[in-house]
């Protein structure tokens, strides 16, 4: 798990450094890119568990599900409909099973040790 | 490479990019929201608004004095008639200026309004985008309170019996009606009358919403003078009476 870490201690280093701002009128956009990656993040470690993690399907997931939420804000924007919340719901939605499904491997985990020592 | 790598380095690419959205969200979101509420105030800035606060009210006492010095003006001049007269030129000059006898020249801002350009969406009526005489009547009023010494709107000094008014799909003003564009050319402190008609959520950020506002401040804007006569049937002096 060090490459993670250290690509999110430099991710923030970078930003940190970044001379620009974001327009208040695309913060939206950085917001929902933050949700998709913390997704895709959650989503690879739960696959990684599960044995089932696989390259190519992690990282079109990333882009995929970032450019289809892109495109349903924008969609939003234009036709006045408040189409992000779906966005956020369903990445929302997604956080809390990935998490569920890393905590009950690791909880099946601790309880499957403990009893091998009792 | 085997799949653990892989795992890592592609788990580490996208916590790359969470790491710079979040930071750089979260810088942007608290220089934006910061700015103008009260919490968001320094106490730098607190400083300045007293200073601010402080500065007119060293500005009302120099007026306070030269009042004081008019009267004092008043008191000396029973006595020489001469200096009278110079006195009553001045004070017919001010009470022309105030009573818009004259035309007059001086720094302000010059704001042109003109009927929206958007189209109605379905169901909306169209005199939604137009301009009203409330519209005017706001950016006038406005104009007054940041301390416009003369206004004219398309040419037509506005005295006390100005009357802003839709006749039908013209403007009237002074009994002479015009058509859009609306220009209102008013006298006054420019930074002072430019920034009351451009603040946030204000009148000009309102009525462009729906229609053309363009607000230009300028060093030379000229009011004409009141070209009608007046003439007072009913209101007297009360004094007069006695």
């Amino acid at each position: 798990m060090l490459i993670p870490i250290l690509g999110l201690i430099i991710g923030c280093l970078a930003a940190y450094f970044f001379p620009w701002n974001v327009n208040p009128a695309y913060s939206v956009y950085v917001a929902i890119a933050i949700l998709a990656a913390l997704d895709s993040v959650l989503g690879g470690i739960s696959a990684n568990i599960n044995k089932k993690f696989s390259m190519v399907v992690f990282l079109t997931g990333f882009f995929g599900n970032a450019l289809l939420a892109a495109f349903i804000i924008f969609l939003g924007e234009k036709l006045g409909l408040d189409l992000y919340i779906a966005v956020v719901v369903v990445f929302g939605t997604r956080l809390f099973q990935n998490f569920a499904v890393i905590r009950r491997t690791y909880i099946a985990q601790l309880s499957k040790k403990n009893a091998a020592e009792k | 490479m085997n799949n653990k790598w892989k795992m890592q380095l592609s788990v580490g690419l996208i916590c790359l990019i969470l790491g710079f959205a979040i930071t750089i969200q979260f810088r942007s979101v608290q220089k934006n929201n910061g700015a103008g509420t009260i919490s968001g105030l320094r106490a730098a800035e607190i400083q300045s608004m007293y200073q601010k606060e402080k500065e007119k009210n060293e500005a009302l006492y120099i007026d306070y004095e030269r009042i004081k010095n008019d009267l004092d003006q008043y008191k000396d001049a029973i006595n020489d008639t001469n200096a009278t007269t110079k006195l009553m030129k001045e004070q017919l000059d001010n009470a022309e200026i105030l009573a818009g006898m004259k035309e007059v020249e001086g720094p302000g801002v010059v704001v042109k309004m003109s009927d929206g350009t958007k189209t109605p969406l379905p169901g909306e009526s169209e005199s939604l985008y137009w301009l009203h005489d409330s519209d005017l009547l706001l950016v006038i009023n406005e104009l007054k309170d940041a301390g416009a010494e003369a206004i004219s709107v398309n040419g037509e000094r506005l005295i006390s019996t100005s009357e802003v008014r839709c006749v039908g799909s013209v403007l009237s003003v002074n009994n002479v009606r015009t058509g859009a564009p609306f220009i209102i050319n008013a006298i006054g402190d420019s930074k002072t009358l430019e920034s009351a008609l451009l603040f946030k959520g204000g009148v000009v950020a309102d009525i462009a919403s729906y229609c053309e506002v363009d607000v230009k401040t300028a060093e030379k804007v000229v009011v004409p003078a009141y070209k009608g006569a007046v003439n007072f049937k009913y209101a007297t002096p009360t004094s007069a009476k006695k």
